[in-house]
């Protein structure tokens, strides 16, 4: 149990509600009996489903009864259907999950039976929509781990329905992803789970425009916001940062301009540092450097972050930024590596 | 509230709150947490064990009710009837070990169970937590520790789940729940574990682990999952098993983690809570107790961190 608060009943509330629970019990222990009943004898009719449905409103950790109504859904109500009836079919068992969702957003068996769902044919389900309606859910809670998680496998789905050969299509999901990321840091800039998702985002962005023809996909990207006249700005968001990716020097010079900015902002979030350590430390990055650039943004930065810690110290009665301090210690650390093997 | 000199752990209360669990099936939660049932009967047994009192609960219905928890194909569910699933099934192997009962499966029963848990491996040595399941890192390290209790650990199942866990490697070291995930101080724990189960410690980017490992603990002394979230007792468990696995544990502050687990306690019914002033429940009383143990208080019974058992059963897999 998480974050529920403790209470110690008097005996006649712990009486009250003993005899409510009575009622409940013979309830949901029949109900149950009745499902478990069906499920080893086999039966996979809508009786069975509608009874399913019932007893996962009452229960949705009972993942037993999610395989049984998975069972049902193969073995009759998904079988030989027409393209419509499957659609529609799809879209009723993601309005129950997402009615489940609303009230318990942390249950791993919910959100697996929708991933089941919409896996089941990828072609039929409407990807833009799941897409529209996890960043309504990230809107109330940026941190959920399912969330994000979720968000993620609509992603690969989504490239998995993209010709291998269709570098432009890959490549835009992603700078999407890129924008919308940026998007939720920029609302809360302490939005770990946003940080980590970039780190993977640039990467990948990175490896998928490797060997790729950057003329054409930005030509292309061009055409796009001609042909999207109302969303120009969203487009014209894409096409800097796909720019960037041409040369990633130019990359990191943002992205150590962006962290600047954020330390200054809050200094005490952890998110940014721990992002910062990576810019600074990974071979990612500073493989795609000579020595003498490496050195200059290592510098730029033990500058900055020594003059945050003084400004740290002015109003905090001298007390030093524990963050400042150790992040210092890191790139005086690099600093000294890297000036050695000259 | 308590001075703080005044806290300590209340045994007695943690025992008895323990032992009175399967007597509230007047209780309507009783009921809804049957799917926990096997894996509830692991942590309560636990937290007696640690609290060197393992004859509070009557071993011989243990017992019995792991095998009716048994299905024909090797696997167990956490509750009869219930479908098989790998979280359980090593809940049920794990209890057998404790209870130095494992003989009681025959050759033919373990190898069926052998074969349960290596059929829902995927060829990218990720796992199923069972038939319909979903793919994720917890359900590496059910199988990988339930396999190497039963001594049926092979390279070949080896080689794979360590590919797929080197995949779900992160920016920050820390290991998410499936390739692309956050890092996670639960799924940091069964990657780390596993590792050490594979003798594999070697792919883990340490420095950069340890160090986010160690900024988990926040002002009031407990830990927390994920940077900017709540300290919760059960990491006292996730964070504290990766960093002793890692040999670092000594980079937490353990007694101001003692008192934020004390805090936690219900000094009235027993039990220990996620945090101060929550409702308690045996999944937190237990890592609270694994905590404790690792940290060395309370005279408990010390926990293997790798298998998440009494050390005194595991000192096998550690020669060499
Ligand atoms: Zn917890």
């Amino acid at each position: 149990m998480h974050g529920i608060k403790r209470t110690h009943l008097s005996k006649d509330a712990k009486l009250r509600k003993l005899e409510k629970d009575k009622v409940k019990i013979k309830t949901y222990r029949s109900l149950q009996d009745d499902v478990l009943d069906l499920k080893d004898s086999l039966v996979f009719d809508q009786m069975a489903l509608d009874k399913t449905t019932k007893l996962l409103d009452l229960n949705p950790e009972f993942y037993t009864i999610w395989n049984y109504r998975r069972d049902i859904l193969i073995n009759y109500v998904l079988k030989d259907k027409s393209l419509e009836d499957l659609k529609k079919i799809i879209s009723d068992e993601l309005l129950f999950t997402m009615t489940q969702l609303k009230k318990f957003p942390k249950c791993y068996c919910i959100w697996n039976h929708r991933v089941w769902m919409l896996s089941y044919d990828k072609k039929i389900s409407n990807w833009d929509i799941e897409l529209m309606t996890v960043s309504k859910m990230l809107d109330l809670d940026s941190r959920n781990f399912h969330g994000w998680h979720y968000r993620r496998f609509i992603i690969s789905s989504m490239e998995s329905l993209i010709d291998k050969d269709d570098l432009y299509s890959l490549v835009l999901i992603n700078l999407k992803e890129l924008s919308y990321t940026s998007k939720m840091i920029n609302r809360n800039i302490s939005n770990y789970s946003a940080w980590h998702n970039r780190s993977k985002l640039v990467v990948k962005l990175f490896e998928q425009l490797l060997n790729a023809d950057y003329t054409n996909i930005l030509q292309r990207l061009e055409q796009e916001k001609i042909q999207n006249n109302n969303n120009n700005n969203i487009i014209d968001e894409y096409i800097n940062n796909f720019k960037l990716f041409e040369n990633l020097k130019n990359f990191i010079n943002l992205e150590i301009d962006l962290l600047i900015n954020a330390i200054f902002t809050d200094a005490e979030d952890s998110s940014v540092w721990v992002y910062m350590r990576w810019v600074l430390s990974s071979k990612f990055f500073y493989d795609k450097l000579s020595k003498d650039e490496y050195l200059q943004n290592l510098n730029k930065m033990l500058e900055k972050v020594e003059e945050l810690n003084e400004l740290e110290k002015d109003d905090n009665n001298g007390q030093n930024n524990p963050w400042c301090i150790k992040t210092t210690t890191l790139i005086k650390e690099l600093i000294r590596k890297n000036s050695n093997t000259l | 509230m308590a001075a703080e000199e005044e806290l300590k752990l209340a045994k007695e209360k943690h025992v008895g709150y323990v032992v009175e669990l399967d007597n509230k099936r007047d209780q309507y939660e009783y009921w809804l947490t049957e799917h926990l049932r096997l894996n509830g009967t692991y942590w309560g047994l636990m937290s007696v064990v640690l609290l060197k009192t393992p004859d509070a609960l009557d071993k011989e219905g243990i017992i019995r009710f792991v095998m009716e928890c048994k299905h024909n194909d090797g696997g167990f569910g956490p509750f009869p009837r219930h479908d098989a699933h790998l979280h359980s099934t090593l809940s049920a192997i794990q209890i057998l070990k404790i209870l130095n009962s494992l003989d009681l499966l025959t050759t033919d029963e373990i190898n069926k169970t052998v074969n349960f848990i290596t059929s829902l491996q995927l060829p990218d040595g990720s796992f199923h937590g069972d038939r319909f399941g979903e793919v994720d890192t917890r359900f590496v390290y059910t199988a990988i520790n339930c396999l190497k209790l039963l001594d049926k650990l092979s390279i070949k199942v080896i080689d794979k789940a360590v590919e797929f866990i080197s995949k779900c490697q992160n920016f920050d070291g820390g290991f998410g729940n499936c390739p692309g995930g956050e890092s996670h101080a639960a799924m940091i724990f069964v990657c780390v574990a596993t590792l050490a189960i594979c003798n594999r410690l070697d792919i883990i980017d340490k420095p950069t682990l340890v160090q986010w490992l160690s900024e988990r603990q926040v002002t009031n002394g407990g830990l927390n999952g994920r940077p900017e979230k709540l300290p919760d007792v059960c990491y006292s468990w996730w964070v504290l098993s990766s960093l002793s696995i890692l040999n670092e544990a000594q980079l937490i502050d353990f007694e101001k983690l003692k008192n934020f687990i004390y805090k936690a306690q219900d000094t009235i019914n027993g039990g220990i809570a996620d945090r101060e002033g929550n409702e308690v429940d045996v999944f937190h009383t237990y890592f609270g107790l694994a905590g404790l143990s690792l940290m060395g208080f309370d005279n408990l019974l010390p926990i293997d961190p790798i298998y998440a058992l009494p050390t005194h059963l595991t000192t096998q897999y550690h020669q060499n």
